[in-house]
């Protein structure tokens, strides 16, 4: 238990840090908090709120350009921003450990990870080489790490970006600081993953009783682990509490905006109601009432057409030796909407390069508007082109930055020389207003505009040509939750105006949700489950798409361990080492020896219109599958500490 | 893996020294008019031409011609030089103990001066020695290697008498063994200084931008949030990366100080493959240039493979991929 | 292959190698624009600036600077700063031809590996890497020593040697470009092979093909004028290079006649490479 009354351990008093740089405010302007021992706080905030530079003032890490101009950074006793460089050094590591926000980048590339581990704890404890080789790998063991001896001889580019982090992790923990900073711990990563390394953080806090400041964008993190938290905005903290009083009574219009801004993952419909039988210890779940379809405040015309704008069948794509997409079906009618939904490696991506003939190695049939894209001709899949059009993942990389945004959004029409130079210009307005920016941005360059401006850029250019089927590839993937709401609802308003159909591509299952009646879930390169987006929503019968949904973080603190959390072993697999029979099954707590045989075919599970590709579907026995004993990270920490 | 990548960077040299072998003997073959006149000079000499018919085949077909070529190379056998009287084998290499002392001298200290004052530079950008630096390298730079050469003669030499001005030793041979030693040190000390000077222009520049870019990513801010002091950073972690560029930049302009090296041993007199080149240019000794040539181009692909190398040794990426 | 190691090679050393100058680039633009355009300038005024016929004896031998001879005369007697002026007209269109040459085969290359990749790259590779392996200075001699001397022979080798690291280095851009998506958007909203080439990919190597391109100019100007410095190059053209080396005879005597030619080059150079630098940087960071 925490003692409101006991000192605080780091204390940050109006805080000011402003940048050499003439004409900018101060990018920290007056920020307060405190952190005491043990307790978990959250600093929140969307990017340039001055998150990140707080915490690196703390360490002293400031960049060259940056310093702090006014206020005080205390830290057990120690006057941060008077103390002397040999004193800094002391409290960073041993007293302050840090994980960094991208943990490729934070890892030196030409150095086995191990010995980057226990580099600091080396230095300053002076333990002799043959003991670190083991205290690297013990490290290492201790925040997850499967093979640890084997790893730590190995280089950062070799290990994943789920194993990378927890690198940078036992790195912070190798001097047993009192005090964690955790920059973005999940941002790079895979769904359930973030779930692995936010259960191995609350595990790692609850052994230590260490304090953690943990900063992040993303509300769910907070919610799943913070008992205090910050919000900052424009770079002053503009709103504080117990998690649970700002999450029900936000005052601040940034914190409701980043309340708000998360479209909500997994609401009452789905969430399962937990019973806890306390003799037997297991948990048993419950299903809920099953809501109307498209019940996220985005009324969706679910009257699709007959006639299919997209079906794909028998889709495999091949990179040289390996499988990339294996198989894959999918169907999506005129002016309806599909949801692929899967992780890094799953293949999604691929089958939307696929789907506009972009994929050289691509087999099977692609049927766009009833034209075959993979039989085409140049000149017929220049065609076909234009009637199925994408909007990329990054805004940032899918605008050429020395082009005007006009040119950009006139560029498909002028490439099928539809129009001439001056209607070219005149259309370009006209479609920037269309999704809600002033017709003068024509004239600008792409790096002038905000990344939802880019990404509202990029649809317009994907409408140039009146498309039939739009497929959106992660399209909100780069953008700060805030902004997902309001392009989300102008990609609902454009569909139901201009009927053209939806592939919408994403790992974030709260975006699919909010737009889609159908949704395909995908795993290394298949469709393990397929169905309406209520029926799948509701009741998961693939054990993958059950563990992908428990893994989102919640939406509120209360929420915090309402149901029990299947945290998945490893990381996906490559492609190129795709296991025998059923993908999954290395994963799977389900697995048995048929798995390993067989590929499961996509069948028909209790409901004409859900599929499911597994040998042992469906709920079934859930309570004891849910919780078993042979998972090292189970369960939810309960939410009253 | 790592020995694919030697296997595979060995495996590329193949073409590369095919390549230049046949640049070469194109050259000789297309050289207008008769071939023996551009080899071997208008002199008159019709026991040398005859050795030169002899020794270049050029009675033969062209493919006879170019295996005739390929083999005697193979053997060490450059032909013979007409103004020496002498193989050219032997003429070429006893110039190169003086080239390789010169062009040795020049490359480790402006490889080593080099690093040392980017890394200062990186260190203390902005300051007054960065700005001295700066204006120093971004001339020598610019400045042709003859200019820095006769400009170092007028100041040193002439003016202040400090080195000497021409050739590698004095003629009296006075004192013993380490007299004799200090004397070639004396004039060693102003060409080298000024083959080195543009080197070492490039690799201060390269390192201080290197190392300043090095020292504000993310994994520096890493290391020192480890707890570890800052010159640790700086060796450990800064270096090993920021240096990578500078080991590419020095092995892969030896060829260019070779070049730098027939410039300077003009102007100093030095007695190495330079000054041997130009008078076989001016006495039309065709052999003796095309040995030099060869020999040269041999050095740069060993340069540049030695470099892929080291980079390979130093860059584990490398070496996975 | 390893694109890693290709990222670091000394290519990109060699674009940023003037880069981090501490005054943010306005500043070393202008005077780089001022010391290349000035002797540019020069040249291409030269029949109006130069007061007299450079080759032409006007005055007395060995003459130190003077009102009547701003740059002093030679042993010959001939006009210092004449030959200087003519002189530049002789450097910047060896060096502008050669580099225009440079580009254009560079720029070429380094787009077809680039955005073909595979088997195409593969093979430009190798004949890139091959061409970075002669040595240019002493291949030039060999040329010349075969075939006389002559500027042409000299301007078509350098040409033919100098383009492998613009090529790599557009090569490694366009790896780059390939990869984002507004390449993926072109293409799949139907633009041909041609269109993307050239309205999404070279506007965007155009920055950095515009700095090597200046580099490319000095570093011909310094290659050129050894050459001519050594009694290389064509003895009826009065060149920087030439001046230089017929004042190393005098350097006792008359200290002008070697100071004010390599004086010329070094300037132009400088300038030059300033103003590449300060490009550089604009478009590394302003974009």
């Amino acid at each position: 238990m925490i003692d409101a009354q006991q000192a605080p351990l780091l204390s940050i008093e109006n805080l000011v840090v402003t940048f050499d740089t003439p004409g900018h405010g101060p990018a920290v302007d007056g920020a307060s908090l405190d952190v005491r021992g043990g307790e978990v706080v959250g600093l929140v905030g969307s990017s340039g709120a001055g998150k990140s530079l707080t915490a690196l003032a703390v360490l002293g890490l400031l960049p060259p350009s940056a310093r702090v101009t006014q206020g005080s950074i205390r830290f057990a006793g120690v006057d941060v921003l008077k103390a002397d460089q040999e004193t800094l050094r002391r409290l960073r590591g041993q007293e302050v450990g840090t994980v960094f926000q991208d943990p490729l980048s934070a890892l030196h590339p030409c150095m086995p990870v191990g010995a980057q581990v226990i580099e600091g704890l080396a230095w300053n404890r002076g333990s002799r080489l043959a003991r670190e080789r083991g205290t690297a790998a013990a490290l290492l063991r201790d925040v997850g790490l499967p093979d640890p001896d084997v790893w730590s001889s190995r280089y950062p580019h070799e290990w994943s970006g789920g194993m990378r982090q927890r690198a940078l992790m036992a790195t912070a923990l190798a001097q047993d600081p009192s005090l964690l900073i955790v920059d973005e711990p999940t941002t790079a990563l895979d769904v359930t993953t973030q779930a692995q390394l936010l259960e191995l953080l609350r595990g790692l806090q609850a052994d230590r009783g260490m304090a953690v400041l943990l900063i992040t964008h993303d509300l769910g993190v907070v919610a799943e682990l913070a008992d205090r938290l910050y919000v900052m905005d424009a770079g002053r903290v503009v709103e504080s509490g117990s998690v649970g009083d700002v999450f029900d009574h936000a005052r601040h219009p940034a914190t409701r905006f980043l309340v708000r801004g998360r479209v909500p993952s997994r609401d009452a419909t789905h969430r399962r109601s937990r019973t806890e039988s306390p003799t037997l210890g297991k948990t048993l779940d419950v299903h809920a009432v099953v809501a109307p379809p498209g019940d996220a405040g985005l009324g969706v015309d679910t009257t699709a057409g007959e006639a299919p704008a997209l079906e794909v069948q028998d889709l495999s794509v091949r990179f040289g030796g390996t499988r990339a997409v294996a198989s894959v079906d999918l169907l999506i009618r005129e002016g309806g909407a599909l949801g692929l939904v899967g992780e890094s490696g799953c293949g999604k991506s691929t089958i939307a390069r696929a789907i506009v003939g972009l994929e050289a190695g691509a087999t099977g049939r692609i049927r766009v508007d009833g034209r075959d894209v993979l039989t085409a001709s140049p000149s017929e899949l220049r065609k076909i082109r234009r009637i199925v059009q994408v909007v990329w993942q990054d805004p940032h990389a899918s605008l050429n930055p020395r082009r005007s945004v006009g040119w950009a959004v006139a560029r498909p029409l002028r490439v099928h020389r539809l129009i001439g130079r001056t209607k070219a210009r005149l259309r370009a307005r006209e479609l920037l207003e269309r999704v809600g920016l002033p017709g003068f941005y024509a004239s600008r360059r792409p790096h002038e505009l905000s990344g939802g401006e880019r990404q509202r850029v990029a649809i317009a250019r994907a409408l140039a040509l009146q498309p039939r089927l739009l497929v959106l590839d992660e399209p909100f993937s780069a953008l700060d939750a805030a902004l997902r709401a309001g392009l989300l609802q102008l990609l609902d308003e454009l569909r139901r105006e201009l009927g053209v159909a939806y592939l919408l591509i994403s790992h974030d299952l709260s975006v699919v949700r909010a737009i889609v009646e159908t949704v395909a879930v995908a795993y290394l390169g298949r469709v393990v489950e397929q169905g309406r987006a209520t029926t799948v929503f509701s009741r998961p019968a693939h054990p993958y798409t059950q563990a992908l949904f428990s893994a989102t973080p919640v939406d509120h603190p209360r929420d915090r361990g309402s149901a029990a959390r299947i945290i998945l072993d490893g990381e996906v697999p490559s492609a190129a080492r795709r296991p025998s029979g059923c993908a999954f099954r290395t994963r799977c707590w389900k697995a048995q020896t048929a798995c390993v045989e067989r590929v499961p075919d996509l069948l028909s599970h209790l409901d004409a219109d859900h599929a499911v590709a597994c040998l042992f579907p469906g709920a079934e026995g859930e309570a004891d599958i849910l919780r078993p004993g042979s998972l090292p990270h189970e369960g939810a920490a309960p939410y009253n500490r | 893996m790592t020995r694919r990548y030697v296997l595979e960077r060995l495996v590329q040299l193949i073409p590369t020294v095919a390549g230049i072998l046949l640049v070469s003997f194109i050259l000789i073959q297309a050289a207008p008019g008769d071939p023996i006149l551009a080899l071997a000079g208008e002199h008159g000499d019709e026991a040398y031409y005859a050795a030169m018919r002899e020794h270049f085949a050029l009675d033969e077909p062209i493919a006879t011609r170019l295996l005739t070529y390929v083999e005697r190379l193979a053997r060490g056998d450059l032909g013979m030089s007409r103004s020496q009287g002498r193989p050219v084998s032997v003429v070429v290499w006893e110039r190169v103990p003086a080239t390789l002392l010169l062009t040795g001298t020049a490359l480790l200290f402006s490889s080593a001066v080099g690093v040392l004052l980017g890394v200062l530079t990186a260190l203390r950008r902005g300051s007054g020695w960065d700005l001295a630096a700066n204006a120093i390298t971004l001339g020598l730079y610019a400045a042709p290697v003859f200019w820095v050469g006769q400009v170092a003669l007028l100041v040193f030499a002439m003016g202040v008498g400090l080195f000497p001005a021409f050739g590698m030793r004095d003629p009296d041979p006075a004192g013993g063994w380490s007299a004799a030693a200090l004397d070639t040190l004396r004039h060693l000390a102003l060409p080298a200084l000024v083959l080195a000077s543009q080197q070492l222009a490039g690799v201060a520049r390269v390192t201080r931008t290197t190392v300043s870019r090095e020292l504000g990513k993310d994994y520096v801010r890493a290391a020192y949030a480890k707890g570890l002091p800052g010159r640790i950073v700086l060796t450990r972690h800064a270096l090993r990366l920021a240096l990578l560029p500078v080991v590419t930049l020095v092995g892969h302009r030896v060829g260019y100080l070779l070049g730098g090296a027939v410039v300077v041993e003009s102007i100093f007199g030095w007695p190495g493959l330079g000054t041997l080149l130009l008078s076989s240019l001016q006495s039309r000794d065709a052999p003796v240039v095309l040995g030099i040539f060869l020999l040269v181009a041999g050095v740069v692909v060993l340069a540049n493979l030695v470099t892929d190398l080291l980079y390979g040794l130093l860059d584990p990426r490398v070496r996975y991929v | 292959m390893s694109d890693v190691r290709r990222e670091a090679t000394p290519e990109h050393a060699r674009v940023s190698i003037l880069r981090g100058s501490s005054d943010g680039g306005t500043r070393s633009a202008a005077v780089g624009a001022l010391l290349a355009g000035g002797t540019l300038a020069l040249g291409i005024s030269a029949p109006w600036v130069s007061p007299f016929d450079p080759l032409a004896i006007v005055g007395p031998s060995l003459s130190p600077p003077s009102l009547q001879h701003l740059l002093g005369t030679d042993a010959l007697g001939r006009d210092l700063w004449s030959g200087i002026v003519w002189g530049a007209r002789a450097s910047w269109l060896i060096g502008l031809t050669t580099a225009l040459m440079t580009a254009a085969i560079g720029v070429l290359v380094g787009i077809a590996s680039g955005l073909r990749g595979g088997r195409t790259d593969h093979v430009l590779m190798r004949v890139t890497e091959f061409f970075q392996a002669l040595p240019r200075f002493f291949l030039v001699i060999l040329v010349l020593a075969m075939f006389g001397a002559g500027m042409d022979r000299v301007v078509l080798v350098l040409a033919l040697t100098s383009w492998t690291g613009l090529a790599r280095v557009v090569r490694s851009e366009v790896m780059s470009l390939r990869e984002h998506d507004f390449v993926a958007a072109a293409r799949a909203a139907g633009a041909t092979e041609l269109q993307v080439a050239v309205g999404e990919i070279l506007p965007n190597v155009l920055p950095v093909v515009t700095v090597l391109f200046g580099l490319t100019v000095g570093r011909v100007m310094l290659i050129e004028a050894s050459l001519s410095f050594l009694g290389l190059g064509d003895p009826s053209v009065v060149s920087w290079g030439a001046l230089a080396g017929q004042g190393q005879a005098f350097l006792r005597s008359a200290w002008w006649l070697a100071t004010f030619p390599g004086a010329a080059i070094a300037a132009s150079v400088l300038g030059l490479n300033l103003l590449g630098d300060a490009l550089n940087e604009r478009w590394a960071t302003g974009e």
